[in-house]
């Protein structure tokens, strides 16, 4: 397909996606030890957000992290992702530790941060005009990854609308568009999902499994670690689930989804696929319950 | 062509909103109607010319003004002196409310001196402003500058503090560096309510062009309207009570045209 | 503890930098004003020593009330008549649709324009010092509480006429109390607004009808300006406009806290 054709062009230009280096998947790209997080209020006890959190997500990895709200999953992301530092242990990128945001892991935010004054094309392209993902390109060579990302994600049509004359799925899109222009090698997602309506939900379900390269070899794959707190939209994204528990936030569960890929609505009716989400939710129903009472 | 199209489908959209645009024409020449109407019953009983001129007699005045030009020539002054001092205030607040908005250390050097001068109203400057500059144009600009100032400095510190942290944030992690961050995503997202602090000060400052020009001005619609109520030229002082009202309601709708010029995705 | 210290700190830091500018003003206003050599030029001791002489003679506070009970009759006229239209405009569409062009058209006329009408129907006197102010305060409260009415969540409103209420009621039940923190709002500009536009009315009395005794503290600063220059004591008049406008923002404040305790503004 003519899509699938111009994303294998943007990928093969990312670094790390190089078919002749060791295994990739094998590899830890994301590595959180014991990593801790306080969070210190003036005139108040320090509420502890995350604990003894150890994790490591290899490269090409799709990891979702599942828990309920108030788990401190957004924390964890915002340490990956730079935005906060953690109050104990380490969090690093291919064994440097992280100490601020940088392009070589993106973000797609929960309500998707665009700014409302760019179009959908000044959204995608900004991180290439003023960040540093796009210094060595041409004024020319950006427009192109800019227009071979709006294909990429099918917002053709739309390209010079602004984010209040866009629907919920075409804003989440441009955000996955803005997010796969920089070319990072990681992806952090925060519910990137959590304000659509149902149908769109699974639409862009598929298309995300799409991008990411889910029917190509796990070595050309792109890093993802992926937030939500709808139990059967991580198990059919994830190669691994986290569980994570509240008060404080740890983990409490690594789940391997062996789910065939490439996935589709079959998967989504496999008993396998019931399975498992049964199986997740068995772990945090107790708390859940909890939550809904307290 | 497209729009047209759209339209074409359907042609109901179009003639019900002109419709409604033209029945709420109606009802506010209606009741502008009933006002006037009213009025000049008032003014026949009262029959005193001076206290309470009829409709007419107003309608004659400004029809008279306005042929010689006086009541544009008062009115264009005026609303130069708002142009000029909206244009000083700006180039003072703008830059001042950035670096207070972005600077906690800035703000708390700067912030309590603007809260001790902020509840002294600019009228109350008058008195002292008309020691200083004496009767002419500094005063009334002097009084309109600080009057448009501090709606202008607050909007605009507001504005750069309540830019979405997630915006910053999602800059940041695209690598952009500090002072583009400032120039690319704090400015533009602090631009709407900027703009409307802008209009506050159009507003304040109008308000407070008429006090100037009534005290200490040889010229402008305050000036005038004193000036016809010393002659007992209750029709023209009426006159130009309206345009000062005409002057200040364009004075917003330009305000807020700027607004859709300069932050259009401001408007929902 | 030590993190308490530590605010306490940063608390008196914030403070002392506070102080910095507000106190080097006040400085260099004084060395300048020495070195001019010219007596009538203000100097802070001076203006201290003048607000002595105006509040121990009494001449300031007796000033100050003048105003303010003009202030408080304009007030009180304005709310009266304004807060019950703004409720039935924003209740009932047909007097919104009606009245609204009145109110549209009329309040871009600064209340001070209308001052040579007052003075040419009512004097010079409080009753035209009093027309200004409820002129210049009604438009606020009127615009905020439609705005208030208006603002009610349908569904409320909803609720309310399937559980078979009448209009009326519902007015009294669900509108007014949804509409209370706007109309606090209103009622808190429209008191600032009034506060201006009386300093305004006195000044402009005092600037053309001569010395001739309306009073209040704006005629009192005319009178400093133009029959004694002293600016010793239009500066304490300027300082003692700015408190009363704080005091009486925080007063009105302090009552909507103590009314509506549910609304956070």
């Amino acid at each position: 397909m003519h899509e699938t054709g111009v994303h294998e062009r943007a990928l093969a230009a990312i670094p790390g996606h190089d078919a002749a280096q060791a295994p990739a998947h094998e590899r830890a790209k994301l590595r959180l030890q014991d990593v801790g997080k306080r969070f210190e209020t003036a005139g108040r006890a320090a509420s502890v957000a995350v604990q003894d959190f150890t994790l490591d997500v290899a490269q090409g990895e799709f990891l979702v992290i599942v828990g309920p709200s108030g788990c401190g999953k957004t924390t964890v992301l915002n340490m990956l992702a730079g935005l906060e530092r953690p109050t104990a242990g380490r969090v690093t990128l291919d064994g440097v530790e992280i100490a601020g945001p940088g392009p070589a892991r993106g973000v797609m935010f929960q309500d998707y941060a665009l700014f409302p004054w760019q179009t959908v094309r000044g959204n995608i392209g900004f991180g290439l005009r003023h960040g540093p993902a796009g210094s060595a390109l041409s004024a020319k060579e950006r427009a192109a990854r800019v227009q071979s990302c709006i294909d990429l994600v099918g917002l053709n049509g739309s390209e010079d609308k602004y984010p209040h004359e866009l629907s919920g799925g075409m804003r989440q899109r441009a955000a996955l568009a803005r997010l796969v222009a920089n070319e990072p090698e990681v992806l952090l997602m925060d519910e990137p999902l959590a304000a659509l309506d149902a149908q769109t939900r699974l639409i862009l379900q598929d298309e995300l499994l799409r991008i990411w390269g889910q029917d190509r070899p796990a070595a050309s794959r792109r890093t993802v670690v992926f937030i939500t707190h709808a139990i059967d939209e991580a198990v059919f994204l994830a190669d691994r689930v986290a569980v994570m528990t509240t008060h404080p936030g740890r983990l409490k569960a690594l789940i391997d989804i062996p789910l065939a890929r490439p996935r589709n609505d079959a998967t989504r009716a496999s008993p396998e696929f019931q399975a498992l989400t049964q199986h997740i939710w068995s772990l945090i129903r107790d708390e859940a319950y909890r939550a809904t009472v307290t | 062509m497209g729009e047209a199209a759209a339209y074409a489908d359907y042609p109901s959209v179009r003639t019900r909103a002109m419709r409604r645009g033209a029945r709420s024409v109606l009802v506010y020449l209606r009741t502008m109607a009933v006002f006037v109407v009213v009025w000049a019953l008032v003014a026949h009983l009262k029959s005193n010319p001076v206290l309470l001129p009829s409709p007419l007699a107003v309608m004659q005045a400004a029809v008279d003004l306005a042929r010689d030009l006086e009541l544009f020539y008062h009115a264009w002054v005026s609303f130069a002196r708002m142009l000029v001092s909206l244009a000083i205030a700006s180039a003072i607040a703008i830059p001042l409310g950035l670096a207070m908005g972005l600077s906690r250390t800035f703000d708390r050097i700067v912030d309590p001196t603007i809260e001790l001068l902020r509840p002294i109203s600019g009228i109350a400057w008058i008195p002292l402003a008309l020691f200083i500059f004496g009767v002419g144009n500094a005063l009334p600009v002097f009084i309109m500058t600080y009057a448009g100032f501090f709606p202008i400095l607050l909007g605009t510190v507001a504005g750069v503090r309540d830019v979405d942290r997630r915006l910053i944030d999602a800059a940041r992690t695209m690598g952009v560096p500090q002072r583009t961050i400032v120039t690319r995503v704090v400015v533009p997202a602090a631009l709407p309510s900027l703009m409307v602090a802008l209009r506050l000060g159009v507003a304040t400052s109008w308000t407070a062009v008429v006090a100037a020009e009534l005290i200490g001005a040889p010229s402008g619609l305050g000036y005038a309207v004193e000036w016809y109520r010393e002659l007992l030229m209750t029709p023209q002082v009426m006159a130009f009570i309206a345009m000062i009202g005409v002057l200040g309601y364009v004075c917003d709708r330009l305000a807020r045209l700027l607004s859709d010029v300069f932050a259009p995705w401001a408007s929902r | 503890m030590s993190a308490k210290g530590g605010a306490v700190g940063v608390h008196a830091r914030a403070l002392g930098l506070g102080f910095l500018l507000p106190a080097s003003i006040l400085v260099v206003w004084q060395a300048l004003g020495m070195a001019s050599g010219n007596p009538r030029t203000p100097v802070p001791t001076h203006v201290v020593s003048s607000a002595i002489d105006l509040v121990a003679s009494a001449e300031l506070p007796l000033a100050i009330l003048q105003s303010l009970m003009r202030v408080f009759a304009g007030f009180a006229v304005a709310a009266a008549i304004a807060v019950p239209l703004g409720l039935a405009m924003g209740a009932f569409r047909s007097v919104d649709r009606n009245v609204d062009p009145l109110v549209e058209s009329f309040r871009p006329i600064a209340a001070i324009a209308i001052l040579p009408l007052a003075i040419l129907w009512l004097g010079t006197g409080t009753a035209a010092a009093v027309m200004i102010v409820a002129y210049a305060a009604f438009f606020p409260i009127v615009v905020n509480t439609v705005a208030g009415a208006k603002g009610v969540n349908p569904t409320l409103l909803r609720a309310a006429s399937t559980m078979g209420l009448s209009r009326l009621r519902i007015v009294r039940t669900v509108i007014v109390p949804a509409a209370l923190p706007a109309i606090g709002v209103g009622l808190r500009i429209g008191m600032g607004v009034a506060w201006t536009a009386i300093v305004a009315a006195e000044l402009a009395v005092g600037a053309k009808a001569g010395g001739g005794g309306s009073g209040g503290i704006g005629q009192m600063m005319f009178v400093f300006y133009a029959y004694s220059i002293e600016l010793n004591r239009i500066i304490v008049c300027m300082i003692a406009v700015g408190l009363v406008a704080l005091a009486l923002d925080r007063l009105l404040r302090l009552a909507m806290r103590l009314a509506m305790p549910w609304s956070a503004t």
